[in-house]
């Protein structure tokens, strides 16, 4: 059974050279929107239409241009600034998700950190070249209900 | 539906008469029918009077269950059970339950009942977000439509539980719809168990989705005395004045004074906690129904004077 809804997910920006952040969202992987933000530091809300099959689904937002050259380093190699977007929270039709993003959803990063870890928990930071990936499952909104009690 | 299906079902009611099954769940999000009721009376039964029926529905709990509660909300049905046991000499102990002060126009009634027959009762007292967290968890559970009279009646079961009782309520009553108190069926959205197709009303009966949740959690409760005979529930249906709203009903039939109920919660409350705002938006989108439908008028007279069923 097929069914329809709209995502609607509220990010702000920061960066500091001329490579403002690229986003990409995906259910599983079929891209439904990409972007680039414009405006430093303001809530960007963006609506996505989304219809899918009955089942497991991955939500997907990939953080699609971040390069070495959007981090600003210091002589002795710590970091000043860097380029980074964050997600806010999400929302399913009428249906704040507050931040249930953080709490059911991670970070897979293109390439490993000095720990050599690729994986990590989310804070709704896009930092690193990578996606945030949510497993869910479809009807959403039942799905939701399951989840209700961790966006308290 | 089968009958061999039906039998198999869970029941409710003296001997399990009324079978039920919530049929919504995560594996199972869109079924035809989401919440059934069943009436299968063992034999007919005689239209008797409304005070007589329910003094059988009281001496039937008393031979079974003992130490027995009534939980009182402070609502015409609860009342009604409370003075039918009271006045049968049926020692039981009142149960109130309290959401710190918000509530107490309510159970204002409750409590004034009490103390007008001279009975102590129980008070269950619970802070609003430990009630909030305990009912959405029931929802999310059952995956139900409906979590705050599950969760408040939850507290008062598991007291009895706890103290080796059984829980009466005034819940289970088969309401009549369309009635302005249920208006909310049609109005906030279509209560498709209620509606035909072409979107026109059923005119009938109905059990609620709760009523069905809370015997899930505590099948071993006598909890539905206004339903737990077929004699009780033919009585109501037989006398019920059909020019009247239920309301007006209730408090002629059950002789308590007419009142306003769940003024203590009202919509306002629901629509403006930070949680509740946000369950109440979800909740629409689980299921289209909130109630099983049971027959009409005329159906559930043939059905319990005859004791037949098809």
């Amino acid at each position: 059974m097929t069914e329809s809804f709209n995502l609607s997910f509220y990010f702000t920006a920061n960066w500091w050279n001329d490579n403002p952040p690229e986003y990409s969202i995906s259910i599983d992987d079929k891209c439904l929107r990409k972007e680039v933000f414009k405006i430093k530091q303001e809530v960007v809300g963006i609506e996505v239409p989304v219809t899918i099959e009955s089942g497991p689904h991955q939500l997907k937002i990939r953080y699609e241009n971040k390069k070495n050259s959007d981090i600003y380093y210091l002589p002795n190699q710590n970091i000043l600034r860097e380029n980074f977007f964050t997600l806010i929270k999400f929302s399913v039709d009428t249906v704040d998700c507050v931040n249930l993003h953080k709490k059911e959803g991670y970070y897979k990063r293109d390439f490993p950190d000095k720990q050599g870890n690729l994986i990590y928990k989310n804070n709704g930071i896009f930092l690193h070249s990578g996606e945030y990936i949510l497993n869910f499952y479809s009807p959403i909104h039942y799905w939701l209900l399951s989840k209700f009690d961790k966006t308290y | 539906m089968q009958n061999l299906d039906v039998a198999n079902m869970q029941g409710m009611g003296k001997d399990n008469w009324i079978k039920f099954k919530l049929n919504r769940s995560y594996e199972n999000p869109w079924p035809d029918v989401e919440v059934e009721a069943h009436l299968r009376p063992l034999e007919p039964s005689e239209i008797v009077s409304w005070e007589t029926a329910a003094e059988n529905v009281a001496l039937d709990i008393a031979s079974k269950y003992d130490n027995l509660y009534v939980a009182m909300s402070g609502g015409i049905d609860s009342e009604f059970v409370a003075k039918t046991f009271h006045k049968l000499d049926i020692p039981f102990t009142p149960i109130i339950f309290e959401l710190e002060d918000v509530n107490a126009l309510d159970v204002w009634w409750a409590f004034k009942w009490c103390k007008d027959n001279n009975i102590k009762p129980k008070v269950v007292n619970i802070d609003v977000e430990t009630w909030i967290k305990r009912w959405i968890g029931i929802s999310i559970e059952y995956c139900g439509r409906f979590g705050a009279g599950n969760g408040t009646l939850s507290y008062l079961y598991d007291y009895a539980r706890e103290n080796n009782g059984y829980l009466v309520t005034g819940a289970g009553f088969p309401e009549f719809f369309p009635d302005e108190n249920l208006d909310y069926m049609t109005l906030r959205y279509i209560d498709t168990a209620l509606h035909n197709i072409d979107g026109t009303k059923k005119f009938g009966f109905l059990i609620h989705e709760p009523d069905i949740i809370q015997h899930m959690m505590y099948p071993e409760m006598p909890f539905n005395f206004l339903s737990w005979t077929p004699e009780i529930v033919l009585s109501y249906v037989y006398h019920r004045d059909m020019n009247l709203n239920s309301a007006e009903n209730k408090a002629r039939i059950m002789s308590c004074l007419p009142r306003p109920k769940n003024i203590g919660i009202g919509d306002y409350f629901f629509r403006n906690h930070p949680i509740l705002k946000r369950w109440l938006q979800l909740r629409r989108y689980i299921g289209t129904s909130e109630v099983a439908y049971i027959g009409s008028r005329e159906e559930i007279i043939k059905i319990l004077t005859t004791g037949k069923y098809d």
